[in-house]
């Protein structure tokens, strides 16, 4: 037998040997980081607990709606009309107050942030209406200190004003459509009608605009311990990204191919960042299970671990690029960032426009995001299908990865 | 005969079959980095159990010529064999060579016998295998007389004797040395010569790139001389 086919035989245990002595070496190489990180992570999910457990017992989300809104209605000329909408408001679930305001007071309410919205019926509002023709808005007064909830109340209302205008256009055009079917009188005035009914079946639907689930309450600090979360998560992706800039093309590198080939380099890496994930992430989670504000914590641990292993996969194919190793590590912080700014992690993506708000859903970090906030809302529990979908930016990051990131010969 | 490092690990055969011809081949091989020719249709054949040197200025193209050879560049044409092995099947040809970068390339965080442990993990020794290997290691005496000494602390000519036992791990049946004797002391440099002549006796085929001609032609059975990356003369030489 020949030495080639000797060594072919026991290649597999040979690359494990390796994988596992690339391991410790850089364990070792890194256990001083480790252990100071160690404590201080352990510090921060102390801190955290008080924070966590503060929140969650001024809370009781089960009694909670997903939006709270509180309005004032300002009805110059106390019609009928402002009554109907007040009653109307009071019955839907995530409407918490209603007041019936002057325009003075409706202000000071909105000052005082007692509101976050006030709506304005001019006067002849009524009238107006009757004849389909209105001559002066309705006029709307957001909080511009609460974005998040004016930002899903404007959504609200324009789902509502696209409702009432397809009812005002069927209601009073009728007789337009009438003109354009023709034929049958009978079956002109059953089609109007029956349209017109559909519409007005819409527009009192009370939940069809919203569904629970479909909008979420704001809680600052849990938005921001999921934005924290996932910027731990995707530190170790960092470090990813620095030890392969540090290697690529140096004589130590050429040495380790040799010795253990591509593959064995590429998942210490991953291995590495690996073990940094679970000592930034860990102790967290563990302490917030601990204190209840999670009952379970598989699924934010599953999301974060995705984040970490997209961003990693992507940054070992950013730290093959052919450039200095400064531009390819600005290059891996703009990435970083842009990531996060656009999954929003940073802020929530409500506050941008709208045509970017609607884009950012397609970045790798939204839903992510989106499936950590929610969990923490409802404690850990979130459906598994809103876990998976945290993971489709693996597949495009493993192909990147198995493209570019591998030590080109 | 004391073997030192080059029995450390399975059969130290070598297929006789290349013994008398050509064990390396090298046909036709060429390199571009963009519009310069970094090596230009090489060719040339090498027997086992030979000393191959090559010589050549700065920039001639003797590191690209040994990175190509070790699998950590890529070509642009050519064809290589060693022993019928094919330098496009990666991971058997790996097993094969044994290669010593001109840069140290040795992790100056550990010591000597920490250093040999490592790589030969990483090479894939088993934990019985690597215990042996430091047993032989401790009468190695290129080695034995600073085991325990950091890599950082050794001088020039020790460090470099680490590299070379490194690149020496697992009894390669092809040795690639690029400018091993760099910033090494006559002492040092006379070791590694000695261990060098062990090693083409035992069958092993040796290509060693060096802009030392003095030292190529005391140890080579050939130097090959390359200049703008092409082959311009064959001296040869008795070692």
């Amino acid at each position: 037998m020949g030495r080639c086919d000797g060594l072919k035989n026991g290649s597999a245990r040979k690359r494990l040997q390796a994988f596992w002595a690339l391991i410790k070496h850089d364990l070792r190489a890194s256990r001083t980081a480790l252990l100071v990180t160690l404590i201080v992570v352990l510090l921060v999910s102390t801190l955290a607990l008080r924070v966590a457990g503060q929140q969650s017992s001024s809370e009781d989300a089960s009694k909670q709606p997903d939006l709270s809104v509180s309005a004032s209605i300002i009805d110059e000329d106390q019609s009928i009309l402002g009554g109907l909408l007040v009653n109307y408001l009071e019955g839907i679930r995530y409407v918490t107050a209603i007041y019936d305001d002057t325009l003075p007071r409706a202000m000071e309410r909105l000052q005082a942030d007692e509101i976050i919205v006030a709506f304005r019926l001019p006067p002849h509002l009524l009238e107006e209406a009757s004849t389909g023709s209105l001559r002066d808005p309705i006029e709307l007064w957001l909080n511009p200190r609460m974005p998040a909830e004016s930002h899903q109340l404007g959504i609200l209302v324009r789902q509502y004003a696209a409702a009432l205008n397809y009812v005002y256009g069927s209601v009073f055009g009728y007789q337009r459509l009438y003109v354009e079917l023709g034929g049958d009188e009978n079956t002109s005035w059953e089609k109007a009608t029956g349209h017109s009914l559909n519409t007005v079946m819409m527009y009192i639907d009370r939940d069809r605009f919203v569904k629970t689930g479909d909008l979420l309450s704001f809680n600052l600090i849990l938005y921001a311990l999921s934005g924290v979360l996932i910027v731990l998560s995707l530190l170790p992706a960092m470090g990813v990204l620095a030890g392969t800039i540090r290697l690529a093309g140096t004589s130590y590198e050429d040495r380790l191919l040799v010795s253990c080939g591509p593959t064995s380099l590429m998942a210490v890496r991953l291995l590495m960042g690996f073990v940094w994930w679970v000592l930034l992430i860990g102790p967290l989670l563990i302490t917030l299970r601990i204190t209840g504000v999670l009952q379970s914590i598989f699924a934010i641990a599953f999301a974060l671990l995705s984040v970490y292993l997209m961003m990693a996969l992507i940054m070992l194919a950013v730290g093959r690029a052919r450039a200095p190793g400064v531009s390819v590590l600005q290059t891996g912080w703009l990435v970083f960032f842009l990531f996060m700014v656009m999954g929003g992690v940073l802020y929530p993506t409500s506050l941008f426009p709208n045509w970017l708000d609607q884009g950012a859903k397609f970045t790798p970090l939204y839903p992510a995001m989106q499936t950590i906030y929610r969990a923490f809302l409802n404690r850990g529990v979130v459906p598994a299908r809103d876990v998976l979908v945290t993971c489709w930016p693996l597949l495009p990051a493993f192909i990147a990865a198995l493209l570019f990131g591998r030590r080109r010969v | 005969m004391n073997l030192w490092m080059i029995s450390v690990v399975g059969a130290t055969c070598v297929e006789n079959e290349y013994k008398n011809g050509e064990s390396l081949v090298v046909r036709g091989l060429s390199k571009s980095w963009a519009a310069h020719k970094a090596l230009s249709g090489i060719s040339f054949g090498q027997p086992a159990g030979t000393v191959f040197g090559v010589a050549g200025d700065n920039g001639a193209g003797k590191s690209t010529l040994l990175k190509i050879l070790a699998s950590v560049l890529s070509r642009d044409k050519g064809q290589v064999t060693f022993q019928g092995v094919s330098l496009d099947e990666r991971t058997r040809w790996r097993a094969l060579i044994g290669y010593v970068p001109q840069e140290l390339a040795l992790d100056d965080r550990l010591n000597v016998r920490e250093t040999l442990l490592f790589w030969a993990a990483a090479r894939g020794f088993s934990l019985t295998e690597r215990k042996r290997f430091l047993e032989v290691a401790a009468s190695d005496p290129l080695i034995s007389g600073f085991l325990d000494k950091p890599i950082r602390e050794c001088s020039g000519g020790m460090a470099r004797r680490v590299s070379l036992i490194v690149g020496l791990l697992g009894d390669p049946l092809l040795i690639l040395l690029d400018e091993p004797f760099a910033g090494a002391d006559h002492h040092s440099r006379q070791l590694m010569l000695e261990r060098l002549d062990l090693l083409r006796k035992r069958g092993r085929t040796i290509l060693v790139s060096s802009h030392e001609e003095d030292v190529l032609e005391e140890l080579c059975d050939h130097i090959l001389c390359l200049q703008d990356g092409e082959l311009c003369t064959r001296v040869d030489e008795t070692a």
